[in-house]
Parts: C-alpha cells; structure tokens; sequence
C-alpha cells in the first residue's frame, strides 16, 4: 500500500465476534454506504481555473475508501479511482489513482469537514487533483469542487458538480457579480464536456 | 462522554440506527444537517441524508480565539466579530418569540491551540488564524490545506449517534491572491458592505458557526433566484466575496436552529465545559515544553481500544460497523498526563 507520508492506515487488530454480523446485519446495512469527509469557505473556480490547477485529470470509478488517522490523530481517508480515461496526465503502468481527502471515520469517532470532497464506492467520477505521485496520494483541486459525478440520466451519461464548500464569487469585469459561476454550473453531456474539457487542456498543454 | 456510556449508548439504541440513518431536514425547508455519513448535494438531489444527523448533546458550548490572533485584525476586533457571529446563532428568533436551546460561552481567555484535535482528556474549540495555511502538526511530505480555502471547520463527532464532540475552525491568514491563494484580508466590515479587497470576518465565521453546530449547506429550489429561501441564506453555498449578507440569518436559518436546538430551559447560567475538560493549550504542557504532534493516546489497544481504519469493502466496513457498534474505540492521541486538547 502506498504511503501519503502520513504515516499510514492503522489495521484491525480485534474482532472476534463472528456471530455479530448476523445480529446486527440490518443495521450494518443502513451504514456501510457511508462515505466520509465533506467547512469550508473556499474560492470558486471556473473550468480552465480548475484544470489549469490539476495535475490529473481523470474519469474513473470509486473502487475504495479507507479511513485512517494520522499521527497527529486527524483522520483522512484513501479513494481508489479505477481509471477509465486520462483526460491529463499519462500513468502508462497505473490503472488506479488513490485521492486522500481530510475527514473519516475510525470506529465511533468521524471527523467531517464540510467542503472536502466525497466519494461514494462505486460512483463514476471525474476528478481533478493535484500533487500525489507513484507513492503518494493525490489530493483534489479545490477540495469538493475537484470531483464531477457521471450519471445516467435519460440514457445519457452526464456530468453534474457537487455544491460543496462556501464558494466566493468574483466580480465580473464589469464589476457586476458573477451568479452563474463555477465550473459547471449546470449538468453537461459527458462526451460533450470531456470534449470542451481537452480543448481546454490542450491550450494549456501549450502554455506549459 | 466516557467510552463506558458511549458502549450503552452503541448497545442501547441499536433499532434507532435505522431510524437515524434515514433522518433528514425538516423537507419543508430548504436547510439541511449534517451527517455521519456526509456526501455531496449534487444537481437535484436534497439535503444528503446519510447516517445519522450531528447535534451538540449539551448546547451549553464553550470556544477560543487563538491568542497570537491575525495579521489582519487586532486579536479583540477579532473576538467581536466572532462572538457577534456564534450570537447571531444564539439569538435567532424562533417561532414564538424564544431563542434556540444553544449558548455559546466565549472563553475568558483565549486558545493557545492551532491544531484541529479531539482528545480524550481536554479540549478546546479553537478558532485559529493559520499562516502558512497548514495544520501545524502535517508530516513534510502531507499537502497543507487547499490553496483555494479562506476557512475550515472540522466537526469531531461520534459516528453512531451523530452527537458533536468538539468542532475547530481554521481559517487562512495568508494574503488573498486572485488565481492563486485564498486568505485576507479580513475585517469587521461596514453593515453597507466590504471595502477594496476585505472579507467580512464575521460573515466567514456566521457560516462556518452553522457547521460548527452541526447545519449543512441549505438546498435551494433554483439557485439563480435571488429570493430562493437558500439563495438568501447564511447556509447557501456561494456567497460574494466583500458582502456581508451571510453574517445575518434568513428564515431558512433560523428555521434550521430552531428545529435542530428547539426553545429549552437552557440560560447563560449553564457550565460550558468540552468533552474531557477544557485545555487551551494543545501545544505546550504547563511546564512549557512543547507536546509532540505525535504522542500516545489515551486509549490504546492495550488497555482496551482498537486502532482500526474503517473501509468500504463489504466484509471490512461489515467488521468496522461492528466494531463501532460495540463500542470498541479508536486510538487517541495524548495521554493523559499532558494538558493539551482541542
């Protein structure tokens, strides 16, 4: 497992209960969907802001989450992304990336900060993160506004942001307030925004 | 609360789990909690409604401005803007006239505590200005906070019945860069609005309070309304960067205070004191010397604990639950010989 230098997920070292899980099943049920990490007064970030920022650009699936406190006692948890598409980036020998977001859950005690971003395992996502390496965790650009969900939506895949975090707007040039902000501020096509979005990172390809 | 009650409660309430993870706001209002189990509002979708929703127990609540303040603000302006904010909170007007069952109790002194902990033996709800932008105690080779954040609230909380347990706002003292980073300068702005590049302190500090006491982000029916219930509110997610909006509550606010803390018997007169006692100071012992970032905790696996990281593979989460549920806790971090918590 790679190490984020954080020291580490901490593993089981209990559970000898084997009867348990039928006794409490319903109600594990009710709980396993639980994802962790979510205050946060955080800058707004148009697309090309977004991209620009990121590392990584990368449509893949949950596989993961694993919680784990780090030495100081914050706890943190690891997403494992299987990768679908690079969209930035190129990891020829990875097909996985792992994102680390602050926030989890370690036995009864959670730490939740809202505005991180969230995962759900099994959820189509497209994040944009940044720093991370081959052994170390990536982390996403802007905290929550980072990951992008992919849904089907009348047999259409299609890309929504979450709204997580207080954004701040910006004035336009104008001096007028910027209402209709953010990077996506409304539900697109997938195809059609990973279009717009290497258009994007072309130009900013070039740039570099 | 003691690690035996928190078994009573796990062994205690197992049925009411089911109920608690379906438990959402209020779905007349737009206003949503917090919960356990988190997530994101995206689209369409409500409130995240995701295990159980976080409360104080006890909403007789203490905090602290760290003493070494900002460099944008003197150390006082700071703590009036603060406590004017936790008091907008406090006083909200519920239905009937009375106030929420909540008070906040502003230590007479302030934090020496710029790191977000919970401990078993003292604590402090902190409120530091942190420059660099970083948690003090992260490893060389651990991101510092995100770049794009002017502010941070970390809500410790027990996973199970969604109770708080202590909750530290972090908030970005660098200078704010347009396209670069977050950060002030801040100030207790003018009721008519900020000027040149201030943010309202106070306005950060009423959204971040409403975490603090477990609201989330409210859900608006159409965010392009500007008299959408949650448009309008402190709780929406998008605010303008120099108005001071926030730092007033909107009905939907109120709405939320009022449901989750209902009028009650509770009156300045209460003991404000965090779970495992106050400390202030979470970076030197009495003696002065600095405590370790890293120091043994409390409640280790040898005297009854678990360290354990909770996963989200079927049969690991199914293990973890259980563990969780049967009280078994985590490792902690300081012992208790040492003063300091947050």
């Amino acid at each position: 497992m790679l190490d984020g230098g954080g020291g580490g997920p901490q593993h089981w070292e209990m559970l000898r209960f084997p009867l348990l899980p039928l006794i409490m099943g319903p109600i594990v049920v009710a709980l396993l969907s639980a994802t962790p990490a979510d205050g946060s007064v955080v800058e707004g970030l148009e697309l090309e802001e977004l991209a620009a920022e990121a590392d990584r650009i990368v449509l893949g699936r949950v596989l993961f989450s694993e919680s784990f406190q780090r030495k100081d006692g914050q706890i943190w948890t690891w997403h494992r992304i299987e990768v679908e598409r690079e969209i930035r980036g190129t990891a020829p020998d990875e097909d996985e990336v792992i994102v680390e977001t602050m926030g989890g859950q370690i036995g009864e005690i959670g730490m939740r900060v809202e505005g991180e971003a969230s995962f759900q395992v099994g959820e189509r996502v497209l994040v944009f993160v940044h720093g991370g390496g081959p052994y170390a965790a990536f982390r996403t650009v802007g905290m929550g506004q980072g990951v992008m969900r992919v849904r089907r939506e009348k047999g259409v895949d299609t890309v929504r942001q979450s709204r997580e975090g207080l954004l701040l707007v910006r004035r336009d040039a104008e001096g007028g307030l910027k209402r209709n902000f953010g990077a996506l501020p409304e539900p697109e096509r997938l195809d059609a925004f990973l279009s717009r979005l290497r258009q994007i990172t072309a130009q900013q390809g070039a740039r570099r | 609360m003691s690690r035996r009650s928190l078994s009573s409660v796990f062994i205690a309430t197992p049925l009411g789990l089911a109920l608690l993870a379906s438990f959402a706001a209020n779905d007349a209002s737009a206003y949503c909690r917090m919960t356990t189990g988190g997530g994101a509002q995206v689209g369409e979708q409500a409130c995240v409604e995701i295990g159980a929703p976080l409360f104080w127990n006890d909403p007789c609540l203490s905090y602290a401005v760290d003493g070494r303040g900002s460099v944008w603000m003197e150390l006082n302006e700071i703590e009036d803007s603060v406590n004017a904010a936790f008091e907008t909170w406090e006083t909200a007007a519920c239905p009937g006239g009375s106030t929420p069952n909540l008070v906040f109790k502003p230590s007479m002194q302030p934090s020496s505590c710029k790191r977000p902990e919970f401990n078993t033996v003292g604590n402090v709800n902190t409120i530091a200005f942190l420059d660099p932008w970083e948690d003090p105690c992260r490893d060389q080779d651990d991101l510092p906070y995100d770049p794009r954040a002017f502010a941070v609230t970390i809500v410790w909380h027990n996973t199970t019945t969604g109770e708080i347990l202590d909750a530290d706002m972090m908030i970005n003292d660098l200078r704010f860069v347009p396209g670069g980073s977050a950060g002030g300068p801040y100030a207790d702005c003018p009721d008519t609005g900020c000027v040149g590049a201030d943010a309202d302190l106070r306005g950060i500090v009423t959204h971040e309070a409403g975490h603090f006491i477990g609201i989330g982000h409210c859900n608006p029916i159409d965010k392009d309304d500007p008299d959408d219930p949650c448009v309008v509110a402190t709780m929406f997610s998008m605010a303008e960067r120099n108005a001071v909006e926030k730092r007033s509550l909107a009905p939907d606010d109120i709405d939320a205070v009022c449901d989750i803390y209902p009028p009650g018997n509770l009156d300045e007169s209460c003991t404000a004191i965090p779970i495992g006692g106050l400390e202030l100071n979470c970076e030197t012992t009495e003696s002065g010397n600095p405590i370790a970032c890293d120091e043994p905790g409390a409640t280790s696996p040898s005297n009854g604990g678990c360290s354990c990281s909770t996963t989200q593979t079927p049969a690991d989460a199914l293990w973890a639950t259980i563990a969780a549920l049967i009280g078994l806790t985590v490792t902690r971090r300081r012992s208790a010989g040492h003063g300091a918590r947050s």
